[in-house]
């Protein structure tokens, strides 16, 4: 079962009398439960490809259809509440509020979609679990480690309960066994919960275990591994 | 909404220091404004009840050419009958009828200009609270005299250097234009916040006065009318004996006294500037903090965005922290106000700390006793909660303006 679903993708920019085709003419699908790799040269279009199927950014044509919604045809409130309701997200640089615990970041989004305090924090308890994180709960983002925040963040994105997960560049900030221990984190989730993950990196431990590999290159999709 | 007050209570604790300046700064300025306001508001009460009280009572009622010349031909005839007829009147507490005349006094040692006014000490009293004025040791109001008794005011007497018995001679125009002189003894000084007054009028008795110059037993210059006191407004009486009376002249305090009048309302327009001022500087203020705020957290508001806080959600969270600041703002000064007005009411702030208002030239008082109107009061709390939902606006603007794509940047 396909849960994205692209077709004629494109994203131009405008620079000076240049326009920049950052995305050029991309289809493919993913099914539920992928472990996606985007990988590719810097100006690829990764960041760009990530963002247009995360609803963060508009493309120029073509179309996005995420479980059946195509979000191309949203508009900036709707893709906003879509991406609440249906996709995580796990940023290079974290991203987790300074001023709250790891637990309450994990709980935010969780709070934004109106989940009662009890599930919060049941699921808060257990995904902490899951991340190996249960006695760092209390502890504000600058008493963790970069793999920690990283961790928490995951847990913060699968909280949620999205469709998928979009990681861009997770583990560009971390060292060999923090990133070791946050991808074993991932996978753990992808292959217990069945929750679909697609990564924008350069980094080839991901790469190691991905189960699919698309190759970017000049905002052209030159591969699509599927790795067996 | 829960969420939004849990992140904006957490964000104004983020930085405490700023939150401390940025909420001292407020305090200072609402503070400083209402106490401003308060001063100025006490002010203008000494000076009109100092007016109302001492000179011109409620209504007051002349011949209608009375103010034209200030002229002791312009006198009311027959003020027997139309004291009566005014006593008709609900409302009416007390009338005393003055005869009024411009003169000129002497003593040993210098001299001045100043308003006799002739008053019957027995109906006077009912209506203006001189007796009152005059303190302890220094004589009193037409009730124990030996030769022909004056009152005059604390200044008056210093300039004049004269003291209880001392004698003078007090000059003045009759009737039909003649001058008359005569040799007074000091009976009584007086000692009130209106300088001015204080220092221009002397009383005497109305029948020495009338003798003097040449007015019959029931003509006066003036009838003074006090109202009683569960009467808020005295217009529907002026109105009744206007009606009753056309041929005179019914006056008010501001028509006696129009210059502090004036002062009055430049004094509250003023006010009412000034405060407008001060929230406008505290609101330029909290917008400009909250615009460094948004600034700072540029990448945090992306990622909530990114996440999925929606735009009401964002708004709500900025409006939050604006609205508690000006909250903690508000609670603090009106603690600090209450404290600083309720002592300063009691025991007024000395005129040579404001000595500015004596130079406004209608009146002068050595202490002034600053009062705050709950108006006031609720004027200004309704326009910091009406700010803090303005000095949100832009802020908010700022963050909705932040681009999802932000978080996800290097």
């Amino acid at each position: 079962m396909n849960i994205i679903e692209i077709k004629n993708l494109e994203k131009h920019y405008s620079e000076a009398d240049l326009i920049v085709k950052a995305v050029d003419n991309i289809s493919f699908s993913v099914k539920k439960g992928e472990f996606l790799v985007i990988v590719g040269p810097s100006g690829s279009g990764k960041t760009t490809l990530i963002n247009l199927i995360g609803g963060l950014d508009f493309p120029t044509a073509g179309e996005i259809f995420v479980d059946g919604y195509a979000i191309h045809q949203m508009k900036q409130d709707q893709l906003t509440d879509f991406r609440l309701h249906n996709i995580g997200f796990v940023f290079q640089n974290y991203n987790l509020l300074p001023v709250l615990t790891a637990k309450e970041n994990i709980e935010l989004i969780m709070k934004l979609q109106g989940i009662s305090k009890k599930e919060c924090n049941k699921r808060t308890l257990d995904l902490l679990k899951i991340i190996g994180l249960s006695e760092r709960a209390e502890s504000k983002p600058s008493k963790l480690s970069g793999g920690q925040q990283q961790r928490i963040a995951v847990a913060r994105s699968i909280a949620s309960g999205p469709k998928f997960i979009l990681a861009d560049e997770p583990t560009a900030n971390l060292d060999s066994h923090s990133a070791e221990t946050l991808l074993d984190t991932m996978q753990l989730l992808n292959q217990n919960e069945g929750t679909t993950f697609i990564f924008s990196t350069h980094d080839p431990r991901i790469m190691k275990r991905a189960k699919r590999m698309i190759r970017l290159e000049d905002g052209k999709i030159i591969d699509d591994i599927t790795n067996d | 909404m829960l969420l939004t007050i849990n992140l904006a209570i957490i964000n104004l604790m983020r930085n405490k220091k700023r939150s401390f300046f940025v909420i001292a700064s407020i305090v200072v300025g609402i503070t400083g404004g209402l106490l401003g306001v308060s001063i100025g508001n006490g002010y203008v009460n000494q000076l009109v009840n100092s007016v109302i009280r001492f000179e011109t009572a409620d209504v007051l009622i002349h011949e209608n050419t009375f103010f034209d010349q200030m002229e002791p031909s312009a006198f009311l005839k027959n003020s027997d009958q139309l004291i009566k007829s005014v006593n008709l009147n609900n409302g009416i507490n007390a009338l005393t009828a003055r005869i009024k005349i411009n003169g000129y006094i002497r003593s040993a040692l210098s001299s001045a200009n100043v308003e006799i006014i002739g008053v019957d000490p027995k109906t006077d009293r009912l209506v203006f609270p001189i007796h009152e004025a005059i303190h302890t040791g220094k004589g009193n109001y037409f009730t124990d005299y030996n030769r022909i008794p004056i009152v005059m005011g604390n200044l008056l007497a210093d300039q004049l250097g004269v003291n209880i018995n001392s004698r003078l001679v007090l000059s003045g125009q009759t009737k039909n234009g003649d001058l008359f002189s005569s040799v007074f003894w000091v009976c009584g000084i007086y000692s009130v916040d209106n300088k001015l007054f204080e220092k221009k009028s002397v009383f005497v008795l109305l029948d020495e006065i009338a003798v003097l110059s040449g007015f019959k037993p029931d003509e006066v210059h003036e009838i003074a009318i006090k109202l009683d006191k569960n009467i808020q407004s005295s217009d529907h009486i002026v109105s009744a004996l206007e009606s009753q009376h056309p041929g005179l002249k019914i006056s008010k305090w501001p028509d006696i006294r129009p210059e502090i009048f004036v002062t009055k309302s430049y004094i509250n327009l003023t006010l009412n500037i000034l405060i407008s001022i001060i929230l406008f500087a505290i609101s330029i203020g909290i917008i400009n903090i909250m615009i460094l705020v948004v600034y700072e957290r540029r990448r945090e508001f992306g990622m909530l965005r990114a996440l999925g806080m929606n735009k009401v959600k964002i708004f709500q969270m900025i409006m939050f922290e604006i609205i508690f600041l000006l909250l903690i703002s508000l609670f603090i000064s009106t603690l600090i106000n209450f404290t600083v007005l309720s002592f300063l009411s009691q025991n007024g702030v000395p005129v040579w700390s404001v000595e500015g208002v004596n130079m406004l030239g209608v009146g002068t008082v050595d202490r002034i006793y600053p009062v705050l109107r709950w108006q006031q009061l609720i004027f200004v709390t309704g326009l910091i909660i009406l700010l803090s939902f303005l000095s949100s606006i832009i802020p908010t603007l700022k963050v909705l303006g932040i681009h999802p794509t932000e978080a996800m940047k290097n």
